[in-house]
């Protein structure tokens, strides 16, 4: 039986596919109403089969899946109805006007005509992108995109939001600001968000709870406190060096006498070591590979990702590009003053 | 037991409103969707068919009004047949394939109500070509245009037994490109194979058979007995197979068509 005042309860939830794959295996999870519910992991993992099987469009194997108490394998259709759903890729529509599409959305999800367009045109103007109202969707840029399914999915305050990596390809002002609306439809609407990002960083400021999850099983699961304390006081180093700057076979093996090192691209660099041995560090490592190599530092105290990398045992900097390390530019000021 | 009886007949009331709104929104973005390329779809739709007509002229060597008009009637329904079955091929193979079915599954809609929401769109996307074709072929081959109201009847449930098929092609064939190919040739069979451009006489016997099977076959002879002001017990007869095969087709879209990935 589901708990009472869960929003979303997976109970011993399995998936293997007519091939054989083994997307989910005995998965536990439970969002609460009012919390932002960060599932993390590699492509692959089997975050969008959870989230499908969330959404009633896939069947699981064995296990079930309850939102808000209503089984979602034999009443999807309900289920449908209490979810703002904010896909990876595409969505449907995409030859009408980015207005037009979310009209028409609003509609289809039982909306009235006026209440549809008075949240149509206040989320337009929330978000400041009142330039996309009459371009058809397929001519919009990757992030107009993002922000239109977004609103799409925010239409009728749906008390779950299952948002796809809501940032991809927008720009820091409006990662900023779909942020801040997922924060308001938690806090103030009580609504609970069941959020898949790689973007670790980010997502380490937005979620209450955290799941990595790695060849469909739960690996670690909590608040990111928590889950930061399981690498006990460490302290991260992060170096990015100069172009043309190289590291040298023996500077390399020097570094690995440290701490623990990352190297997720080659002038990139992450170091872990304990916290009274930082100041040690920092002068071993400009005394190794010198000042004047270095074109920006930070000092972090482990992150999500450093749980991330500890746990499924590689970056996400390797598959996903720069996005998820590279500091903000505020954080580059930061280290620049201090380097100099 | 009244209120059982009332509480039973909100209910309905309540579905159907639901269809309804699901049907009424989705017809106008299927409609809004051909908006971009209407220009282009209509030109196509028109020179394929009158050059279908003016090709098949030439090649009987006759401009006879009543052998126009079954190459007119053809054509305007071969432009059903084009929208209907390939261009809802197309559009159900790469809607599977770039996540849109995967987004209206995601909504709470009507599947059925999208099935013919799909229909609509294709079928009033054609509308315009036929006119044209009908209205330069009478004035070409000088023959009257009369038009029965059952034309009216007779267009819809055509669309809606031609596009089953198209969507049936573009949701049972897993490759899109495959479905595309299956879908072109599926029009070519029709075009050279079928009684609708070629008279049934005309056939040999085996394709004689087959197309007694195909819902063109009907289409084109309820459109041609609408271009007529007489309505004739054939023509209620094959609006009556119409019927059936419009809702067969339905019945089966709606079987292939998954709302869940598995």
């Amino acid at each position: 039986m589901p708990q009472p005042g869960l929003a979303v309860e997976a109970n011993e939830l399995s998936k293997q596919y007519r091939n054989g794959v083994l997307a989910n295996d005995n998965l536990n999870v439970a969002v609460r109403r009012g919390q932002v519910y960060g599932l993390l992991g590699p492509n692959g993992a089997g975050k969008s089969t959870f989230v499908q099987q969330v959404m009633g469009l896939i069947r699981p194997t064995s296990g079930q899946v309850w939102v808000f108490g209503i089984d979602a394998e034999s009443e999807p259709e309900r289920v449908k109805r209490m979810i703002g759903y904010l896909p990876q890729t595409s969505f449907a529509m995409r030859d009408l006007l980015a207005e037009e599409a979310i009209y028409f959305t609003g509609r289809l999800k039982g909306l009235s005509h006026k209440e549809t367009l008075r949240q149509r045109d206040s989320y337009i103007e929330q978000f400041e992108v009142d330039e996309i109202r009459r371009k058809p969707i397929n001519q919009l840029s990757g992030g107009m995109q993002r922000i239109t399914g977004f609103i799409m999915a925010l239409l009728g305050s749906p008390p779950l939001l299952v948002l796809d990596e809501p940032t991809n390809d927008l720009d820091p002002l409006r990662r900023r600001a779909v942020w801040e609306a997922i924060r308001r439809a938690v806090v103030y609407e009580g609504a609970a968000c069941l959020l898949v990002t790689h973007n670790v960083l980010e997502a380490e400021r937005v979620v209450d709870r955290v799941a990595l999850i790695d060849e469909g099983r739960v690996l670690a699961e909590g608040t990111p406190g928590a889950m930061k304390s399981r690498l006990g006081d460490s302290i991260r180093l992060e170096l990015w060096l100069r172009d043309g700057a190289e590291l040298s076979k023996a500077q390399e093996s020097h570094l690995h006498m440290l701490g623990a090192l990352h190297q997720p691209r080659p002038r990139h660099l992450l170091l872990r070591v304990p916290q009274e041995r930082v100041g040690r560090t920092i002068d071993s490592v400009l005394t190794e590979i010198g000042a004047d190599a270095v074109e920006d530092f930070r000092l972090a105290t482990a992150s999500l990702e450093d749980v991330y990398v500890e746990l499924v045992g590689r970056s996400l900097d390797e598959s996903e590009g720069e996005q998820a390390t590279q500091p903000s530019d505020e954080e580059h000021v930061g280290a620049e003053s201090a380097l100099r | 037991m009244t209120s059982i009886s009332q509480s039973r007949l909100d209910a309905a009331w309540r579905r159907f409103a639901h269809f309804w709104q699901n049907y009424y929104h989705l017809s106008a973005v299927i409609v809004l969707e051909f908006r971009q390329w209407i220009t282009m779809i209509l030109s196509i739709s028109v020179l394929l068919n009158l050059g279908m007509v003016f090709a098949f002229s030439f090649i009987s060597g006759s401009r006879e009004p009543e052998i126009g008009r079954y190459f007119v009637s053809g054509a305007a329904v071969m432009s059903l047949v084009t929208l209907g079955i390939m261009m809802v091929a197309q559009d159900m193979a790469q809607s599977r394939r770039n996540g849109a079915i995967l987004y209206y599954a995601s909504l709470p809609i009507s599947k059925t109500a999208f099935i013919l929401a799909v229909v609509t769109g294709n079928g009033i996307a054609a509308v315009p070509g036929m006119i044209i074709t009908l209205l330069v072929g009478s004035w070409y081959f000088g023959f009257p245009l009369a038009l029965n109201p059952l034309i009216f009847a007779v267009v819809p449930l055509s669309a809606i037994s031609l596009a089953g098929v198209g969507a049936a092609i573009g949701l049972g064939i897993p490759n899109w490109r495959v479905a595309g190919l299956v879908a072109q040739a599926t029009m070519f069979f029709i075009m050279f194979f079928a009684p609708v451009m070629i008279p049934f006489h005309q056939l040999p016997t085996v394709l004689q058979y087959t197309g007694m099977i195909l819902p063109p076959t009907y289409a084109a002879q309820a459109f041609r007995a609408a271009l007529q002001p007489e309505i004739t017990p054939t023509l209620l007869r094959d609006l009556a197979i119409l019927t059936v095969f419009g809702l067969g087709s339905l019945a089966i879209v709606a079987r292939t068509l998954k709302w869940r990935l598995e």
